[in-house]
């Protein structure tokens, strides 16, 4: 059985997984109560005698999207992995959302996440066996034209699928570049706890224990700090495509 | 709820830039004591940054915690209760500590209790410490003064875990008054340390300086005497004054001094305490600690203060104060909130 848990975006949720299917997931509104209800939703989703329900893997949404809604995401992830000495997984926003599309082998799709001002988090990422979203690179945040110049040039050619929370605001725009694409900006465009875990169970090679002490959120961009004095202290995240 | 004189406590610290967690026995027994501390990250910049804080927080606090317990060779089966910072502090750095803290506990269904930082800062002063370090003595009521970057405040020490808030600082913090002034005098980050080592060749009375006096209960102002070092060094700053850098950081340390010695004086005498102790970041000063002991002494009682490394953010507090709390008031449950404001009861 494998714990998903998701807190990047205006939703958070929590799920549980097995045997390829979600078997209990709740979610809610993250602004401003997420402390306060992330760990009472996961106790009633767990039960109150954790340790004997048979938990194989941690799965902690990575981001990128709210700061501090990912960290603490990934620190409550990380310390439930810690206790109860279980492998952790992450998994991108990006990964969460096209694996609830479930898509054929070989599908290229962008998605386009909401970034600051006119700015898009952008990742490519092509559909593998078993629905294993692979990304072909990791998550940048650039301006929507040089987005969408980028995923071209990455999946060699144009995505069949644009999807994310930034997709409707640019559909204009997606349009014009990729003629035949199909857009997609309703409640599928956001990552949801149940699709970290299902990523995870695909690729349980990726879960680690070492993890519980290493995870780091993926931010992508430098904090204001960091690009208004100009050093990098390494603490943007990296991905893992 | 009931804790034996042996029971384990894990405290977590995050509520500024110190990644700190300690395994502490029976609310005395320091068992191990971590700090990462992010000082020399945050020199990059001048100051904390919040976000900065924040993230490194998220990466190190599980191996943080891990290493205390590799350092008492406790475990999780040996544990009765965890701890954590719940405020005051940098909201988003304290969320860290406390998100971890619940994952922990939902891991383990041991009992977690938040705590205040400053009454964290207050329990210091009772921890073992080392052969050679006196705590100080049960005997209330006594009375703390807490000064640090974040927080000048005083209070009233009933008993272990029973505090009251009976001053605090109008504007700056003391610390947050050395930062400010060493960053004036062109010293470096963090101010209280530089501005102490500058001063010790330096003449305390060398520059006028005043001893600002809100005249109203135990309150601390330091806003005003770093407007007036501000004038002093008008208007060609620290390179083109007159006063060398050593007599400008000795008499500003003396004033920040004076400033917290009479109204912590003044404070022990009216609520009759029987013991004074300093805990906070700036209780590492030596100026502080020599003139509060003396000017208590005047008075018949004896001042405290926590070893040096006990003085500066750290988890043993936590976990102490963790033991106290938990066996006054019980546990807290999975909602518990952070308060970046938070406040001991007044
Ligand atoms: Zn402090």
């Amino acid at each position: 059985m494998i714990l998903g848990i998701e807190t990047s975006g205006e939703m958070a949720s929590v799920a549980l997984f097995r045997e390829g299917r979600v078997v209990g997931e709740s979610s809610f509104e993250s602004r401003m109560k997420l402390n306060q209800r992330l760990a009472s939703e996961l106790r009633e989703l767990l039960g109150a005698d954790l340790p004997s329900i048979g938990l194989e893997i941690i799965a902690a949404g990575v981001g990128p999207g709210s700061f501090t809604g990912v960290r603490m995401g990934v620190a409550l992830a990380k310390a439930l992995a810690h206790g109860l000495s279980l492998p952790l997984a992450g998994v991108s926003a990006p990964e969460a959302v096209v694996s609830g599309l479930r898509l054929t082998e070989g599908t290229k799709v962008c998605v386009l996440q909401r970034a600051r001002a006119d700015e898009v988090y952008t990742t490519a990422i092509v559909v593998e066996g078993k629905g294993i979203p692979a990304e072909r690179a990791a998550t940048q945040v650039i301006t929507i034209d040089a987005a969408l110049r980028a995923v071209q040039q990455l999946l060699e050619g144009p995505p069949s699928i644009v999807v994310g929370n930034a997709a409707e605001r640019f559909a204009d725009r997606i349009d014009a570049a990729f003629p035949a694409v199909e857009i997609i900006a309703d409640e599928r465009a956001l990552p949801k706890a149940g699709e970290v875990a299902r990523v995870a169970a695909r690729r349980p090679e990726a879960a680690e224990r070492g993890l519980a002490f290493s995870l780091v959120p993926r931010y992508v961009r430098l904090s204001q700090a960091e690009r208004e004095f100009g050093v990098d202290l390494g603490l943007s995240g990296g991905g893992h495509g | 709820m009931q804790l034996s004189e042996t029971a384990l406590t894990l405290g977590i610290e995050t509520s500024c830039d110190e990644t700190a967690a300690a395994v502490v026995r029976g609310g005395q027994e320091i068992l191990s004591n971590i700090v990462a501390s992010q000082e020399e990250m945050h020199a990059n910049f001048g100051g904390i940054v919040p976000e900065v804080a924040s993230r490194r927080h998220a990466e190190l606090i599980t191996a943080v915690v891990q290493r205390a317990f590799d350092e008492s060779g406790v475990d999780w089966p040996d544990l009765h209760l965890l701890a954590v910072t719940r405020g005051p502090g940098l909201v988003g750095s304290l969320l860290v500590g406390v998100s971890a803290a619940k994952g922990y506990a939902l891991a383990t269904g041991l009992p977690l209790v938040g705590i205040n930082h400053i009454a964290g800062h207050i329990t210091s002063s009772f921890l073992l410490a080392g052969d050679d370090h006196q705590p100080a003595p049960l005997e209330f009521p006594a009375l703390a003064l807490i000064a640090s970057g974040g927080h000048s405040d005083l209070a009233i020490v009933d008993g272990l875990g029973e505090y009251q808030l009976v001053g605090f600082t109008r504007d700056d913090a003391a610390g947050e008054a050395l930062d400010k002034a060493a960053r004036l005098i062109g010293l470096g980050y963090p101010g209280g340390p530089a501005i102490e080592r500058a001063a010790k060749k330096g003449d305390p009375a060398a520059v006028d300086l005043p001893r600002p006096d809100t005249k109203e209960g135990f309150e601390f102002s330091f806003a005003g005497l770093k407007t007036a070092l501000v004038r002093v060094l008008e208007p060609g700053g620290v390179e083109e004054s007159e006063y060398l850098v050593a007599d400008l950081a000795a008499s500003f340390q003396q004033a920040v001094v004076d400033c917290l010695v009479r109204e912590t004086i003044a404070a022990a005498t009216h609520y009759r305490a029987r013991r004074i102790i300093v805990a906070g970041g700036v209780a590492a000063n030596r100026t502080l600690r020599q003139e509060m002991c003396d000017a208590a002494r005047e008075r018949g009682i004896d001042a405290y203060f926590p070893p040096i490394w006990l003085c500066t953010d750290n988890a043993s507090m936590v976990a102490a104060a963790g033991h106290y709390q938990a066996a006054l008031n019980g546990p807290d449950d999975l909602t518990m909130e952070v308060d970046s404001a938070l406040q001991l009861p007044s």
